[in-house]
């Protein structure tokens, strides 16, 4: 039989959109509303990223009371944390309480993190840097041999 | 020639919802998951991968249908 104390943490990760109706100086404070909510949960955070501006593929609603917010873009952050599985729940029912969020998603990941924006969007710049470099090489090798061919 | 496993080529033992670009690959046109037969994928990765493709649709990172 398994009790509270025989559970074994997990590692779980919160990935969540903010509304993009708020300012972006307000951020902070979401982030501080979900990383209080997991403080009062008793979990212990690993890593996450905080909200960036993205551009949403479809458009999602949520509504709050009587309004009705459609949107087409969003912020989008994470946080990783490990807990055991019995306050997961709870953790679940207070982001849902949070009126800024948009929509969020808990899953079960490995401790490592293999994958953040800060480094992908790195590579995208180096990436575009190196295409870059072969056309203006490739750019270059053509001017030579028009100029070539003129001498010729 | 049996086509590799893109993730075991590049040791990516997790694949990560937020990693659009690299879901991307595995999207036809019209933004369906290809099957593991032509991705090249074996089967744990292709599940692993069409997990991933879901919660990134969920999260509105890709789209469900396109075109």
């Amino acid at each position: 039989m398994s009790t509270t104390e025989d559970h074994k943490a997990e590692v779980y990760e919160l990935g969540y959109l903010v509304l993009p109706s708020i300012p972006e100086d307000s951020l902070p404070n979401v982030v501080s509303n979900i990383k209080s909510v997991l403080k009062k949960a008793g979990v212990n955070e690993i890593a996450g990223e905080d909200p960036m501006h993205i551009d949403l593929a479809y458009t999602m609603s949520k509504t709050v009371g009587a309004r009705k917010y459609v949107a087409n873009d969003a912020y989008l952050g994470w946080v990783k944390f490990d807990t055991t599985p019995d306050k997961i729940s709870s953790v679940k029912d207070s982001v849902e309480k949070i009126e800024e969020i948009l929509r969020f998603l808990i899953i079960k990941t490995p401790r490592e993190t293999s994958f953040t924006f800060a480094e992908a969007h790195k590579r995208e710049v180096e990436r575009e840097a190196k295409l870059e470099e072969a056309e203006a090489q490739l750019e270059a090798g053509e001017v030579k041999e028009v100029t070539e061919a003129v001498v010729e | 020639m049996k086509k590799q496993d893109y993730f075991k080529e590049n040791k990516i033992g997790y694949i990560d919802y937020k990693d659009v670009e690299t879901l991307r690959k595995f999207l036809t046109p019209h933004a369906r998951i290809q099957a593991g037969k032509r991705s090249g994928t074996d089967a744990k990765n292709q599940r692993m991968l069409s997990q991933a493709v879901k919660r990134a649709r969920f999260m509105g990172l890709l789209p469900y249908v396109s075109r």
